[in-house]
């Protein structure tokens, strides 16, 4: 049996191969991982108790909670009134749309700028969780134990640090408050 | 293109006139152009105007602005009609009373806003047209904009008579 070592001059040609086949099998590694980690960006936030969430592309911005004027003649859970650099915004208890109660007003307290196909409006909640990248294939359909408004205003539920969130759809929010849209 | 449309159309460039004044911790603004007078209630005591925090459903500004709780002076607000009343403006022009301090002020054209389209939608008053941002440098310094033309027709017709 020969076990000559390896002729110099051919050390550089099983590199390149070796190199091609790492370079296709990474090629294919980024081909299936860009298949299997399809992701939302979603921001995560809280209303009372309950964990919920929004896709982050219908949301302009996330806002301190500022001083929100009032307006006569508009129903509860249109709260008022925000000046956001120059422009007027309304805002819109969360809550009141959910049938859930707020927390008392804290320095956590936040209103999410959202941009629904027709409407835009402030949004308030209690608190802004976090803003994180989830797998599309982790959001699951919301379950029919969920109660009403809530069941009828989300798209799905996932889990996130050990507790389920619902997903909600902005529009959908929005809706509840046009009558005629009902 | 008429006289009047020209002078709009300048006022419009330049701004507009409002007077501002208080109804409890809320601030409202009314074209000036839209308003025929100020009156001291006291020098008409023969008329009862109806009280604008009570047309927009604010009894706690109501009072809060009363002479009676707090001392500020109550003003009654005189309204112009629009055209198509021209011929009742002269006997019956709607006034309604409001609190003291009463100021008056230019706003340039971008300091006036329409209601955010949610609000406008879901309004219950009319009147309520959208808001005023008094000041470049501080964002919390709005005032509400009312339009007199659209107060319910109640309160911009004759003013009720005491009868003693």
């Amino acid at each position: 049996m020969d076990l000559e070592r390896t002729e110099p001059d051919a050390e550089p040609s099983e590199r390149d191969t070796l190199d091609m086949i790492l370079d296709r099998r990474r090629e294919a590694g980024a081909r299936i991982l860009e298949v299997e980690t399809a992701k939302v960006k979603l921001v995560i936030f809280v209303v009372g108790e309950t964990p919920l969430a929004l896709p982050a592309r219908v949301l302009v911005e996330i806002l301190p909670l500022t001083t929100i004027h009032f307006v006569p003649g508009c129903p509860p859970a249109l709260e008022g009134v925000i000046n956001v650099r120059g422009d007027i915004a309304s805002v819109v208890r969360l809550g009141d749309l959910l049938g859930m109660t707020h927390a008392p007003s804290a320095r956590r307290s936040a209103i999410l700028l959202g941009q629904g196909t027709q409407v835009r409006s402030g949004l308030r909640v209690d608190r802004v969780v976090d803003v994180l990248d989830v797998t599309e294939e982790s959001i699951q359909a919301p379950p029919d134990s969920l109660p009403e408004p809530l069941r009828g205003l989300a798209t799905g539920v996932f889990e996130h640090q050990g507790q389920i969130v619902i997903l909600l759809d902005l529009d959908r929010l929005f809706q509840t408050l046009l009558p005629e849209q009902r | 293109m008429t006289r009047t449309d020209e002078a709009q159309d300048t006022r419009v460039e330049g701004g507009i006139d409002l007077v501002l004044f208080n109804l409890g911790a809320l601030r409202f603004a009314v074209d000036s152009e839209q308003i025929r007078g100020i009156a001291d209630p006291a020098e008409t005591p023969d008329v009862q105007a109806p009280a604008l925090a009570d047309l927009l459903g604010l009894a706690h500004a109501r009072s809060a602005t009363s002479p009676d709780t707090h001392g500020s002076r109550e003003r009654l607000l005189r309204f112009r009609n629009g055209p198509r009343d021209a011929a009742q403006d002269a006997s019956q022009t709607g006034g309604m009373r409001i609190g003291e301090p009463i100021s008056l002020r230019h706003v340039p054209f971008d300091a006036i806003h329409p209601l955010p389209a949610l609000m406008e939608a879901l309004s219950a008053l009319p009147c309520v047209r959208g808001m005023v941002a008094l000041s470049t440098t501080n964002a919390d310094d709005l005032a509400i904009l009312l339009d007199p033309r659209r107060f319910p027709n109640e309160a911009r017709t004759a003013p009720r008579m005491i009868h003693q």
